[in-house]
């Protein structure tokens, strides 16, 4: 690992801790729904899109841990959560892409990983604080709202693989969005598109 | 009270809470709060959160009415006294957890992490962190500028080619803080480097940019075997005789001899181990880089090879305003031999966004490196003048 290296690291890691901390912040602001899902879905495609600039191993962890730690100085309350889910993105986009750092199918997965991430962090949170009897609550009261409505048993799994295809989608589009844009940059800055650097 | 200490208290009530009993537990949070009330004031203040209160009371009201056999009546409703211990157990959990996060939050430092980061040896990582935090600003400036550059009309349909240019920009950011920006054009001996390198150069000055530097044509005798390397002043058009073939000293003046640029065609490969060389050819290249870097935007130094590898040659020249943290200083565009390409590159500290040029390579590619190039320029603060006016 060089200087270099690191010099890319640290300025990827900088401009995704300045989206957390202006675009993020702004849009938690408005208090717009699905916020989340905007951001886990730009933050993969910017992890995404880097690697077509640098495939080396590692460096969306690295850039992980230097955005979480950028976010450490957002102004708010707390900060734990969100730098938790930043370095958590980051882990499952390294995991993605470790076989393939510049395929199609590898930004997909890292896409649809982030966004559900970011959509069930909640519900780990949760889990973590309350411990497992959270889910037990969410699953008795699910059932129970089931037979107030009538539904057939067994529809409230249909709806949540619905709202895991649709959420996986949106993640899975933005990293392909960020793969387009990462490999338009390398082409740009007159780049080998084959990556021997 | 020290930092230490109260992580100490901290670690211990997060143990009380491991064995899931709902009096050590709230033994626990009872700690940890009075320790915020004594110590740390403003941290007990930010845990009036209504909202995230009302919701984990609800959650605690709730497991009481739908977990376990309802055995207990509450005004009126009956619940189940199982549920609500697990309820009651959750809300403890959670302020507790709430309340620590908190302070942690606002304990750790910037510095404590680069700290804590080289005291597991990965200090790269934390001096990484600390420099991130300083461009924070900078980055933030040009998001803003990217997206106010964008027309107002149809501004969605920009923001593909507003990421693009802001990922650019971060690249060419992160390579001003890696060390010289450079540009390589590559290729086996005799492929003809100083003959692109020669056009390049003519291409750059019809940008309007500043060329300088030496290009290393070889010399070559009346058969057409290359016999030696001569060097020229890229500004000047002076040249200088740099080394000759052990065998075949030629007794004749620089320009006698023919050079690479006329006849790269037929060029024979020349042998690399069999030449001698003249060191005050060195001193005079290393004069003519120095004098470039002050006024150039590209300083062009061709024929980087074995002796450059193993920081003999034109290395040394290259790497005395690196060893001064004079960088990035200008663009240089490098001619470099392929088979010593990565450990020339390394040893000049120049970032993996390097564009090669790879030989042969088709007049299509070439624009494109030569834009690329350009905008090398233009990205990087190196003119004085380019400095006072941004």
């Amino acid at each position: 690992m060089n200087r270099a290296y690191w010099a890319h690291v640290t300025a990827f890691g900088a401009l995704w801790g300045v989206l957390e901390i202006t675009l993020g912040a702004f849009l938690h602001t408005l208090r717009l729904p699905l916020v989340g899902l905007v951001m886990a879905a730009t933050s993969a495609g910017l992890l995404v899109g880097q690697r077509q600039l640098l495939p080396r191993r590692g460096t969306s962890l690295a850039t992980g841990v230097v955005a979480a730690l950028c976010k450490s100085i957002s102004p708010g309350g707390i900060i734990l959560g969100p730098m938790i889910g930043i370095f958590t993105e980051a882990a499952l986009v390294e995991l993605s892409l470790l076989p393939w750092p510049r395929s199609r199918v590898g930004a997909l997965l890292a896409g649809a990983l982030c966004t559900l991430w970011a959509t069930f962090q909640g519900l780990v949170t949760q889990y973590l604080l309350f411990g497992g009897k959270i889910i037990e609550l969410y699953l008795a009261a699910l059932s129970r709202a089931g037979r107030w409505l009538h539904l057939p048993a067994g529809t409230g799994w249909w709806a949540l693989a619905l709202l895991v295809g649709l959420v996986g989608l949106v993640g899975g589009l933005g990293a392909l969005a960020g793969r387009r844009v990462g490999l338009d940059s390398a082409d740009r800055l007159g780049l080998d598109p084959t990556g021997g650097r | 009270m020290p930092r230490w200490v109260l992580a100490l208290v901290a670690l211990t009530c997060v143990g009380l809470q491991i064995p899931g009993s709902l009096p050590l537990a709230g033994l626990a949070l009872g700690v940890w709060l009075a320790v915020l009330a004594l110590w740390d004031r403003p941290g007990l203040a930010r845990m009036w959160m209504p909202r995230f209160w009302l919701i984990t009371i609800l959650l605690g009201l709730g497991s009481g009415m739908l977990l376990g056999r309802r055995d207990m009546l509450v005004l009126g409703l009956s619940v189940s006294r199982a549920g609500f211990e697990a309820g009651a157990l959750m809300v403890v959990r959670g302020a507790f957890i709430f309340g620590l996060a908190i302070w942690a939050s606002r304990a750790v430092s910037e510095r404590d992490i680069r700290r804590m980061f080289g005291g597991v040896g990965l200090g790269a990582l934390g001096s990484a962190i600390a420099t991130a935090l300083g461009l924070l600003p900078e980055l933030e400036r040009q998001f803003h500028r990217a997206w106010s550059r964008l027309p107002r009309r149809g501004r969605w349909s920009q923001i593909r080619p507003m990421a693009v240019e802001l990922f650019c920009e971060t690249a060419l950011l992160a390579q001003r803080m890696a060390g010289p920006v450079a540009a390589v054009v590559v290729g086996p001996p005799g492929a003809g480097k100083t003959t692109t390198l020669l056009h390049l150069v003519q291409l750059l000055r019809q940008r309007s940019l500043v060329v300088g530097g030496v290009v290393q044509p070889g010399v070559h005798d009346a058969d057409g075997a290359r016999v030696g390397y001569t060097l020229r002043d890229l500004g000047t058009g002076e040249e200088r005789e740099l080394a000759h073939r052990r065998e075949t000293r030629p007794a004749r003046g620089v320009g006698e001899l023919r050079s690479c640029a006329e006849r790269s065609a037929q060029d024979a490969p020349a042998r690399g181990m069999g030449y001698e060389f003249d060191p005050r050819g060195w001193g005079w290249a290393r004069d003519v880089v120095a004098h470039a870097r002050g006024h150039a935007d590209v300083v062009v130094v061709d024929e980087l090879g074995r002796l450059e590898s193993e920081g003999q040659g034109h290395m040394p020249a290259l790497l005395e305003p690196v060893e001064r943290g004079d960088i990035p200083g200008p663009v240089l565009l490098l001619g470099v031999r392929q088979d010593r390409c990565d450990a020339i590159l390394r040893r000049l500290g120049v970032g993996p966004l390097t564009p090669r040029f790879q030989l042969p390579a088709s007049e299509a590619t070439l624009d494109r490196f030569v834009a690329s190039l350009a905008r090398r320029v233009e990205n990087s603060s190196l003119k004085p003048d380019k400095e006072a006016t941004t």
